[in-house]
């Protein structure tokens, strides 16, 4: 039971299930554990908040999850939502090249690639 | 006060997750009006919860969609081609469009390309399955045959895509608007493959739902960096959609081709006239 659609579905469904109970911890801890956020609930949950993505850095994030700080968590869990589609893209590749399908490996490939570089080159240049 | 808020979000994202895993796309179109106009979220955070729900929708609905082989993974994979690179264009003119102040045009050009799409998906309301037409060189180098067990019909559709070209050159527009607009490419995606590639609309919607997750991602790190993603909006709305997709997943196969297809009109429409007032007001 290897085939392609098999290791997809997993990978999506195991990327999802985990990305949402890391969002949900977050969130749980926002509300249930009040003082361990450095930001208070106040301003993490205003729909104007000054609170976001830019504000975040990666760089404090093992701070922030061991502090038991909920934002951190929801970040976590929103980076691994995106990193969902990538992982299946990458699995992709490895496929059709075991299977030996060079138009497909050649297109998962390139379409890696272009996701590769939306991700980690284009926004240097922003 | 955050209680309501909260619930409210969650809420939206539920809904916008069912109609976006039954139509195959993000749920921008529930989730930005309700989100700016309804709760008074700033349109930035609006337009980067809605790029998460996408993310969310897809990856929710096809974990269902392709376990149970109605998404067609190559057709699928073969036109990323074109909304990746899409996508990378539209980020990188974004700025430069609303710089010149061309962003309102785009917004009110790409309503009008909905709305006048609406008449031939209107032609072929009543037809549970699309007329057969003979594959073409395209359908055998990219490999475009498939099949899958149509719950509804209770027997096993095949069917093949044809016009890859075409339909490509469709995702590479996709591709640009939801680079530049944030919104609408799982649209563009459905229209491409029902009209270009003659897929039926299960498949159409399903493969979809498929690909946006992919267009999405390619398109997060930008949001991320400009700070468009804010943590109680984005996931808040992101568990919401997750929970509207898997119930939407449960369904879509039971359902009626031409049911779904008329609820992708009504998408077609409301989406048309949202594009066309972003861009006039």
């Amino acid at each position: 039971m290897t085939d392609l659609e098999y290791i997809i579905g997993n990978t999506l469904r195991i990327g999802v299930v985990v990305s949402i109970i890391v969002i949900l911890i977050g969130l749980a801890l926002l509300l249930l554990v009040p003082g361990a956020s450095r930001y208070s609930l106040s301003v993490i949950a205003s729909p104007t908040s000054s609170l976001n993505s830019s504000v975040i850095g990666f760089g404090s994030m093992q701070n922030g999850l061991e502090s038991l700080d909920g934002v951190y968590y929801i970040m976590l869990g929103l980076a691994i939502l995106i990193a969902t589609p990538v992982a299946r893209v990458l699995l992709s590749v490895f496929w059709f090249f075991q299977k030996r399908n060079s138009v497909y490996t050649v297109i998962t490939a390139i379409v890696l690639i272009n996701m590769l570089v939306a991700i980690f080159i284009i926004p240097h240049f922003m | 006060m955050v209680l309501l808020f909260f619930i409210l979000l969650l809420i939206g994202g539920i809904a916008a997750g069912f109609i976006g895993s039954l139509v195959g796309l993000g749920g921008a179109i529930v989730l930005v009006p309700l989100l700016s106009l309804g709760l008074g979220v700033p349109l930035y955070y609006a337009t980067g919860s809605a790029l998460i729900a996408t993310i969310a929708t897809s990856s929710g609905a096809a974990s269902a969609y392709v376990r149970d082989r109605i998404t067609n993974v190559k057709i699928g994979m073969s036109l990323e081609i074109a909304t990746t690179l899409g996508a990378i264009g539209g980020s990188l003119l974004a700025a430069y469009i609303y710089k010149i102040g061309a962003l309102s045009i785009i917004f009110v050009v790409f309503g009008i390309v909905l709305l006048s799409s609406v008449y031939q998906s209107f032609k072929k309301r009543k037809l549970e399955l699309p007329k057969r037409m003979p594959p073409d060189r395209t359908t055998k180098f990219f490999q475009l045959k498939g099949s899958y067990y149509d719950e509804y019909l209770k027997r096993r559709v095949n069917y093949h895509g044809i016009r890859w070209m075409q339909s490509e050159a469709i995702m590479l527009a996709a591709g640009i608007i939801s680079g530049l607009l944030g919104v609408g490419s799982g649209v563009l995606k459905v229209l491409s493959m029902d009209q270009a590639m003659n897929l039926p609309q299960k498949v159409s919607t399903t493969t979809s739902n498929f690909m946006i997750g992919v267009t999405a991602a390619v398109g997060t790190a930008i949001y991320w960096k400009l700070g468009y993603i804010q943590p109680f909006i984005a996931g808040t709305a992101a568990v919401g959609v997750l929970i509207g997709a898997y119930i939407g997943s449960k369904k879509l196969n039971s359902m009626r081709n031409v049911g779904i297809r008329t609820l992708f009109i009504v998408v077609l429409v409301v989406l048309g006239v949202e594009m066309i007032l972003r861009g006039i007001l």
